[in-house]
């Protein structure tokens, strides 16, 4: 599904220090499945993420997802790529404050509304969240439930891929593993990438995808070997 | 399907921010509105005064040179004063031939005052003989409503809206202020043209007028005039409908105008502000929504799309509640305060309203300047992160 070749993302290139966010990096990752991307701070998995989803713009490089090199979009298609294929969770859950539950669900959808709040239900009813729960607003709901809320708006349109940056940091060890529970779930027949420096949660990942400085670490490699 | 963000949500979800604003809004509204009804009652009660009554009566005042009349030509001051009289008779008479005229009478004038919420205005009005002043009445449309005609001397009929603007009564004494205990209000006309008329009582030396009686087509008295010979010049005094009018647009309607606009834009200029205040608070608070839209694929057209259309919904409801409340203030001020008064009025002005919409709508186009700078500094998710 994504095919990442030669990327580059270089921050201050007006300075003489370039500095590397994503050096020369190459990766292909499949239709479906879990992938952990993993690193410590400043490895580059962020901005690995913020590429492959079209939120930034590598520096040179090409990433082609479907048979479709990506960074070459205008604004308006990489918005209609961001809304029509991904699905986004981050590390905040950015909920709207003065939405409720279903509403921060029903946002994203891309259906008429009707359909969009049966099945925004129907996918809240699944992650857990109880009836009474839909019209709370984020301030009345716990973390875990926050969590699942974003969770439910980045599926809302049955995205191909999802994005989740750091989705469990914000969250207690239980809430964590639910969260996680979810994804794998839904990464049967999706493809959910999902980036941490939490090594812990990656247990149940398809794929892990180690990063030291912008690079691909030899770890990563050895693991799928190890798997396979 | 392509769906837009909904402006309705912030509008629901944030009742005490949305309502704080709705209220200022929609006060701001009914108190410009309000502001324009009270002074244009005034442009509105003068018109009748101003524009109406003159086309069916005119004043005309004319200096001996005017009418031939040279005091050189003239040994004696009582040969002088027949020649006067004998040449203004005969002006009287070619007038009353002219065609469109009903009569014209040399008499004496009595004026009243009118009371506007701001300013007043005085006018002049016939003190015929008591046998002249059914015909009078006729000529003006007036109908006697209470009281009698005039039978004696120093009797006056009112006009009903005059009689309560200047708080008089039947069987008071007519401007008593100026005249004292020497006329008296006999009856109440109801008429269109805050017509009064009424008796002489001697010689009160407020003004003697060749008083004409005409009709619109023939009230320009300075036209008339020349048709008879006779050219008008600045020393003769002439209140014809065309003077009239000119006083009213001059003294009435752009005196009034400019008031407005000034207020119109003081009020529009701190309400702007405040506006504008409240506007960069409220997007300042909703950055991370903002830039969670864009982040999940809506454009930025489509987040400028959805704050404009809350701007919208928010003055929309504002000025149809601000419109409500104008509505029963008005209806308020014109039994309470202005039917007393004896000012005539009305709720609707076209013009007006444009104007202020017209000031929202500018309002609203300086909103484009914090909602520009607001879209235009829009991040997605990553870079909040960052």
């Amino acid at each position: 599904m994504f095919e990442i070749k030669n990327v580059s993302m270089i921050y201050d290139m007006d300075s003489d220090e370039k500095m590397y966010a994503l050096n020369g990096f190459d990766l292909i990752l499949p239709d479906k499945g879990m992938v952990g991307i993993i690193g410590p701070s400043g490895s580059g998995k962020s901005t690995l993420m913020y590429c492959m989803s079209t939120l930034k713009k590598p520096t040179e490089g090409t990433i082609i997802y479907n048979g479709q090199e990506i960074t070459t979009l205008s604004d308006r298609q990489r918005e209609i790529l961001r809304k029509n294929e991904f699905g986004f969770v981050f590390q905040k859950h950015y909920l709207v404050p003065y939405m409720t539950a279903m509403d921060n669900v029903v946002v994203a959808g891309i259906s008429n509304d009707k359909e969009i709040k049966d099945k925004a239900a129907e996918i809240l009813l699944a992650l857990g969240l109880k009836e009474r729960d839909f019209n709370k607003r984020p301030s009345k709901l716990s973390g875990g439930q926050c969590q699942r809320t974003a969770i439910a708006r980045a599926i809302i349109n049955n995205p191909k891929v999802i994005f989740a940056d750091e989705p469990t940091a914000s969250l207690d060890h239980e809430n964590a593993f639910n969260v996680m529970k979810i994804l794998k779930r839904y990464s049967e027949d999706r493809l959910v990438i999902v980036v941490t420096h939490d090594r812990s949660i990656l247990s149940d990942v398809d794929i892990t995808v180690e990063m030291w400085d912008g690079k691909l670490s030899s770890k990563s490699q050895e693991r799928k070997k190890d798997e396979e | 399907m392509k769906r837009k963000l909904s402006a309705l949500k912030f509008v629901r979800n944030n009742k005490k921010q949305v309502w704080v604003m709705m209220v200022a809004i929609a006060l701001t509204f009914m108190t410009m509105y309000i502001i324009n009804f009270l002074l244009l009652t005034t442009s509105e009660s003068f018109k009748e005064l101003f524009w109406e009554q003159p086309k069916k009566v005119a004043y005309v005042s004319l200096t001996p040179g005017t009418m031939g009349v040279d005091k050189e030509d003239y040994a004696s001051g009582e040969e002088y004063n027949l020649a006067i009289d004998t040449a203004r008779n005969k002006i009287i008479e070619d007038i009353k031939k002219h065609e469109g005229i009903v009569d014209a009478t040399l008499t004496q004038t009595l004026s009243v005052g009118y009371q506007g919420i701001v300013g007043d205005v005085g006018y002049d009005f016939p003190l015929f003989s008591k046998e002249q002043i059914p015909e009078y009445v006729n000529h003006m449309e007036a109908r006697l409503i209470e009281g009698r005609m005039p039978e004696g001397d120093g009797e006056i009929l009112v006009d009903e809206t005059i009689l309560k603007n200047q708080k008089m009564k039947i069987g008071g004494y007519f401007n008593e202020q100026n005249f004292g205990q020497t006329f008296k209000v006999v009856g109440v006309l109801e008429s269109e043209y805050l017509v009064c008329v009424g008796t002489p009582m001697g010689y009160t030396n407020s003004g003697w007028y060749i008083v004409v009686l005409c009709d619109e087509a023939n009230s320009d008295m300075t036209k008339l005039l020349s048709d008879i010979g006779i050219i008008p010049t600045e020393n003769d005094t002439i209140f014809d409908a065309p003077d009239w009018a000119d006083m009213y647009r001059t003294m009435v309607t752009e005196q009034i105008d400019a008031a407005l606009f000034v207020i119109l834009v003081v009020v529009s200029i701190f309400l702007a502000i405040s506006i504008l205040v409240a506007y960069v608070s409220f997007m300042r608070s909703r950055v991370n929504e903002y830039c969670l839209y864009t982040s999940i694929g809506y454009g930025r057209k489509d987040v400028y799309g959805m704050i404009m259309r809350e701007i919208f919904i928010i003055f929309g409801i504002s000025i149809i509640i601000g419109a409500a409340i104008a509505v029963v203030v008005m209806i308020c001020f014109g039994t309470f305060l202005l039917e007393p008064l004896g000012l005539i009025y009305k709720y609707f002005y076209p013009n007006h309203l444009l104007r202020i919409l017209a000031a929202f709508a500018a309002i609203i186009g300086l909103l484009q300047i914090p909602v520009s700078v607001t879209i235009g500094n829009i991040k997605t998710i990553d870079m909040i992160e960052e």
